[in-house]
Parts: C-alpha cells; sequence; structure tokens
C-alpha cells in the first residue's frame, strides 16, 4: 500500500512487534491507498470479510494488531467492534499521509451525530463579517452563493485563522483570561465573541486546546448573561 | 478575471476534495477531483496536452469546493475544462441533445401520451441504447404539454414572486409546480412564472459551454426585469437554484457591463424551502398545518442545496407539522447528478455512488422518500424501488389538500 511501510513501523517501535503483509485483491488493477480501501470498507461487505478472513490468518500467534488508518470513513464504533470480532484480535489503526481516515471518519461522526440533534453548517464559503450592535456581537455574515447569508447567535467562537485581523479592526492581536479580543488599550472589544485557533497563536495543538476553552468561555458567558 | 485564477495556487493538496468526492468513492480508477482540477489546471495553462475521458466522470456535485479548506474552485477548474474536452461522435452527439433539456421537453411534449408509451418500450430503450447511449435501465419521467408558463395568481398577495420553473417543473412535473404555487399561496404569496428558460446547469455538466453561456445570457435579461421591480426569483430545483445564484457571474462574470446585472439576479434568487424558511423566521408563514397521518418519511438533502449554504430547509419546514416523522438520511450522493446516471458507460458508477443512499433508505424503511432535486428523486426510486416526492407537496399536504396528483 503506498504511504505505509509496515517494516519501517516496526523498526520504529522496537521490540515485540513484528510486520506482516496481507494480499487484498485490486479494483481495477488501482493500488492500494488508505483513501480507497477505506471508500471499498464503507462500501462491500464481502471486500470487508475477506479482510478480517486475511488479517486472521496474518496475525494468528499475535496479541493485536496495529493498521494503517483504512477501515472505513463512515463506519462507526459498533462496526469496528463487529469487524475486530471477526478477526478475533483488538485492532488499533495508525495515520498515514494525509488525508488521514481515522481523522476523516472522527469528523464525519462527529458531524452526523451533530446533524441528528438539529445542528446546522456552512462550509466552504469565507466568512464576510461580524454582525455587531453596541459592542455586542449577534452573528456572522457569510458570504454563500447569491447573497451574504446571516448567521444570529447568541455566542461566536472565531476561529478563522491568522489572516483574520479585516474581521476586527482596531485589535490588538491580545484576548484577555476568557479568550475575547482586547483592544490596544486592553480593553475588551465585543461582548458574546470569543477568540480560538490559529488566530490567537500558531500550532494545531492550541487550535485544538483553545477551541475547547473558548467553546466553554461562550457557554460560561452565555449563562453569566441568562442569569 | 475569474474566481478560480485567483484560488488555483491556494491548492495545498492535502485531498480534502478527493475524500468527499462520491465518485472516488465508487471508481477506484478515477484520478479524482485534485488531480483533474488543480493539479491538471497548471498544465493546461501551460498549453500542455492533457485532456482525459475522466473528466466525464465528475458529476459536478461541487462537494470538492465545499471541503477544501483553501477556497479552490476546484469543481469549476474540472467544468473548464470539460469543455475543451474531446469526445467521440456519438457521445458528443448524445451529450449535444442531453445538454438541452428544454429542446428535448419541446420535442418529447408534443405528442406526450405516445412519447411516453414509446420511451417506455423495452425495444425503444434497447435501441437508444445502442445507438445513443442512453442507459437500458433508465426510465424516462412522463411528459406533459407545458400549461404552467403562463400562470399568475389570481388573487393579488402581501408579497409576488417570480417563480422560475426549470425543465423538468416545465415539462414533466406540472403538479409539483402547482402544488409550490398553491403553497406560497398558502402564506399570502403572489406568484408569477418567469419566461425564463432552461437555466443552462446541463449544458455545463456536459462540457457545453457555449449552450451554457447562450443560456445564462438569456435568462439574465428576462430575470433582470423582474429584479428591476424588487420582485424575489424563486425556484424549487436545487441545481436550477444554484445556476441561478452563481452561473451568471461565473459564465458572464468576465463582461464589466453584464457583471453588475448579474450581480444583483443573483441576489435576488432563493430556493423555496429558503424563502418559506425566511417566512417561518419572520412570523409570516402560515403554519395552521393538520396532524399528519402519513408514517415514516426519509429525507436526503441534494448537493447543491449544501453548496448554496442552505440549511435543510425543508426538513426544518416539514418538522413544523405535527406528527410528521421526518428522518434525515444524510447517506451522501444519490450519483444521479442530472444526466450522467442517464449515460450507459456510467450508469454502473452512478448506482454504486448511490449505494449508501440506497441502503439508508432500506434501513429506514419509509412510506416515502423525499428530496427537492427531481434526478434525485428518479434516483432514489430507481436504487430503492421505495416512491419518492418534493418536500413542498407534503407540506400543502398538511394543510390539508389533497395529493394534487390524483386531484
Amino acid at each position: 500500500m503506498s504511504s505505509f511501510d509496515s517494516r519501517f513501523v516496526v523498526e520504529r517501535l522496537g521490540q515485540g512487534y513484528v510486520a506482516r503483509d496481507i494480499a487484498l485483491p485490486q479494483e481495477d488493477g488501482v493500488p492500494h491507498s488508505a483513501l480507497n480501501i477505506a471508500n471499498r470498507f464503507d462500501r462491500d461487505s464481502a471486500f470487508r470479510r475477506l479482510m478480517a478472513e486475511r488479517l486472521r490468518q496474518a496475525a494468528a500467534d499475535c496479541d493485536q494488531i496495529l493498521l494503517p488508518a483504512c477501515l472505513g470513513q463512515h463506519s462507526n464504533h459498533s462496526d469496528l467492534l463487529i469487524f475486530a470480532a471477526e478477526v478475533g484480535k483488538p485492532i488499533g489503526e495508525m495515520t498515514t499521509l494525509p488525508p488521514s481516515v481515522a481523522g476523516l471518519r472522527l469528523n464525519n461522526l462527529l458531524m452526523a451525530h451533530l446533524r441528528r440533534l438539529g445542528v446546522e453548517f456552512v462550509g466552504g464559503y469565507p466568512l464576510a463579517g461580524l454582525e455587531i450592535e453596541n459592542g455586542v456581537c449577534h452573528g456572522v455574515s457569510v458570504a454563500v452563493p447569491g447573497r451574504a447569508r446571516n448567521i444570529s447567535a447568541r455566542a461566536v467562537v472565531l476561529a478563522t485563522g491568522p489572516h483574520s485581523h479585516d474581521l476586527l479592526p482596531g485589535w490588538s492581536g491580545k484576548a484577555d483570561h476568557l479568550l475575547r479580543p482586547l483592544d490596544g488599550q486592553g480593553n475588551v472589544m465585543l461582548k458574546g465573541l470569543t477568540l480560538a485557533g490559529a488566530l490567537l497563536a500558531a500550532g494545531n495543538g492550541h487550535a485544538v486546546t483553545s477551541g475547547h476553552a473558548a467553546a466553554l468561555s461562550a457557554l460560561a458567558q452565555e449563562e453569566s448573561h441568562a442569569a | 478575471m475569474r474566481h478560480s485564477d485567483v484560488t488555483l495556487d491556494n491548492c495545498l493538496k492535502c485531498s480534502d476534495c478527493n475524500s468527499v468526492c462520491p465518485v472516488m468513492t465508487a471508481h477506484p480508477a478515477y484520478p479524482g477531483p485534485k488531480h483533474l482540477g488543480p493539479e491538471l489546471e497548471k498544465f493546461r495553462r501551460e498549453g500542455l496536452p492533457c485532456d482525459s475521458d475522466w473528466l466525464e466522470y465528475c458529476l459536478g456535485c461541487e462537494r470538492c469546493d465545499v471541503a477544501c479548506p483553501n477556497q479552490v474552485n476546484v469543481a469549476e477548474l474540472i467544468i473548464e475544462a470539460k469543455g475543451r474536452h474531446r469526445k467521440p461522435f456519438m457521445r458528443k452527439l448524445r451529450d449535444l441533445l442531453l445538454a438541452r433539456p428544454a429542446l428535448l421537453g419541446m420535442g418529447l411534449s408534443i405528442l406526450p401520451q405516445l412519447t411516453d408509451r414509446i420511451l417506455a418500450m423495452g425495444l425503444t430503450k434497447r435501441l437508444m441504447s445502442l445507438t445513443t447511449g442512453i442507459a437500458a435501465e433508465r426510465s424516462f419521467p412522463a411528459y406533459h404539454r407545458p400549461s404552467l408558463h403562463r400562470y399568475r395568481s389570481g388573487k393579488a398577495g402581501a408579497e409576488r414572486v417570480m417563480f422560475y420553473l426549470g425543465c423538468s417543473m416545465r415539462y414533466n412535473e406540472q403538479s409539483l409546480g402547482q402544488a409550490c404555487f398553491d403553497l406560497l399561496g398558502k402564506s399570502g404569496v403572489e406568484v408569477e412564472v418567469s419566461k425564463a428558460g432552461c437555466c443552462g446547469y446541463p449544458a455545463l455538466a456536459n462540457g457545453d459551454i457555449t449552450e451554457a453561456r447562450r443560456r445564462v445570457r438569456t435568462n439574465l435579461d428576462e430575470l433582470y426585469k423582474a429584479v428591476e421591480q424588487g420582485v424575489k426569483i424563486v425556484t424549487a430545483c436545487t441545481s436550477c437554484g444554484q445556476m441561478l445564484k452563481s452561473g451568471f457571474t461565473s459564465q458572464l462574470g468576465d463582461d464589466p457591463a453584464l457583471a453588475a446585472k448579474a450581480r444583483q439576479v443573483e441576489e435576488s434568487v432563493y430556493d423555496l424551502g429558503e424563502y418559506l424558511m425566511g417566512l417561518a423566521e419572520q412570523g409570516r408563514l402560515n403554519t395552521q398545518f393538520a396532524p399528519s397521518t402519513h408514517g415514516v418519511l426519509a429525507y436526503h438533502s441534494p448537493c447543491h442545496q449544501g453548496t448554496q449554504g442552505l440549511n435543510r430547509p425543508w426538513y426544518h419546514l416539514l418538522r413544523l407539522v405535527p406528527g410528521l416523522q421526518v428522518q434525515d438520511l444524510n447517506a451522501g450522493c444519490c450519483g444521479m447528478a442530472g444526466t450522467f446516471g442517464f449515460k450507459q458507460e456510467k450508469y454502473e458508477v452512478s448506482m454504486k455512488v448511490g449505494s449508501r443512499l440506497f441502503q439508508a433508505i432500506e434501513q429506514a424503511s419509509p412510506e416515502l422518500a423525499l428530496s427537492e432535486c427531481p434526478t434525485c428523486r428518479m434516483q432514489m426510486t430507481h436504487g430503492s424501488g421505495v416512491p419518492s416526492r418534493h418536500p413542498a407537496e407534503l407540506l400543502l399536504e398538511a394543510y390539508g389538500e389533497k395529493d394534487h396528483r390524483t386531484a
């Protein structure tokens, strides 16, 4: 499979690991990639059974199996448990070069879950501006086809990346302990707005943790406002 | 300068576009939007020969555009390349016809009953498959003589809208058209039908950019008349809506004299569900719905709803009806993609793409499948056997109206 070398991985993991290959039939002679195996895993139950059988045979003397992440873009926890039961061993996945199937799956499952709860996503279009009135951010305007769409909100978490200063004229680049934007004098510029991600500082790790912190801060501000 | 000229170099090769491409899930040899779009475009712009038959396999769903974290217009790049793609003569002839659903509709609706009978015959289907490459497995929708094009509400309403029919409603689904007018009437909205013809999207999807530009150029003048009077343009088809909201500037935007007009028209276009949700948010939607007597309904949101940045308006509207159980299928693209699924050599891929949706319908075991897009509905019924309808018809019935198709 392109983008994954089991021997290289075993060399790095050290003792207790062995590299094994399994042969899976190619479709139309196309070399395997994590994404095309994942798509086939989602679509073709016979392929899933064959893969489970080949893994079961290859890892008969092992305690656990580590695979390149390829077990479906849409498979949920119970699908993966069923697959592991067919293989007869616990299975873990290791991320590969982008696109990471494990990441795509997490994203797809989270979005599907939130959609079931009534959350809507408007993706793929830039933020045209913030809806501001009397120092309070009431929502955002998104540049969708046709005309910009206004989405009103009680709390907005702005995570538009490092080049977002045009959205916040007068912002000092700093935030207070609740991640609210501060102006040059150190005053909170807007109520109802919390910052997160690379807009605050570079790095993906910070983006994830600040996203979590911003969500908690927005919730706390919302609750205190309601009280 | 087109938007795609600006964004081409933004491609980071992250493959997010490939991960959402419906064709990649079904056809492993398909090189994907990243390759057919930004990668090959750089060679195409150098004048290097890199035409590919794979361009014809792009569904035009535009999911790649929405997925791109860097706003590269992947689909637009592929559509432009499709326009320069060379096809064998017979495929070119077939696609020339499929690019003109209004012309087909006009011809086939002269003697509609006879046409429907002939098109439904097994021999006709086999002959069409052998000669024109239309999939023998498919059935054409029933044709009717146009009857809605002069429609205008009898009584004045609180607001007037210009209703854009689209080819399907003009030649095939006239009872749906009437249901949409009546639905708007329930909230006091006066309807006039636009004289504008085919939106041009089928032409773009079939690589006929000249015809697409001709269509948008003609429609621009017609629709601008309404916009000048401050009238909103409403359509019930998501693909027509997508084209009317973005096709004028993408096809005519290079002409500064037309660009301003194009933008004004695009700003005035509303999907019917979007328009009704707007009324609901302003407290102007008539919500005197009777409790539902329907069983579970399965809803599929078309790709061109998401690409308009809309949030399942019909799903939320139907949930206003007491007792109506609507399940959102959320199972990706149906695979029909307008005329794509009608092509013999693409039929198998079309069905494979739709397999996730068919499974989801089977699991929901609904009384009806619902979707705004006419060809999504065709595919849902073809792949699952479950009858399908536009949500507007169900919403109208919730006011206590009879089923329009039997009225």
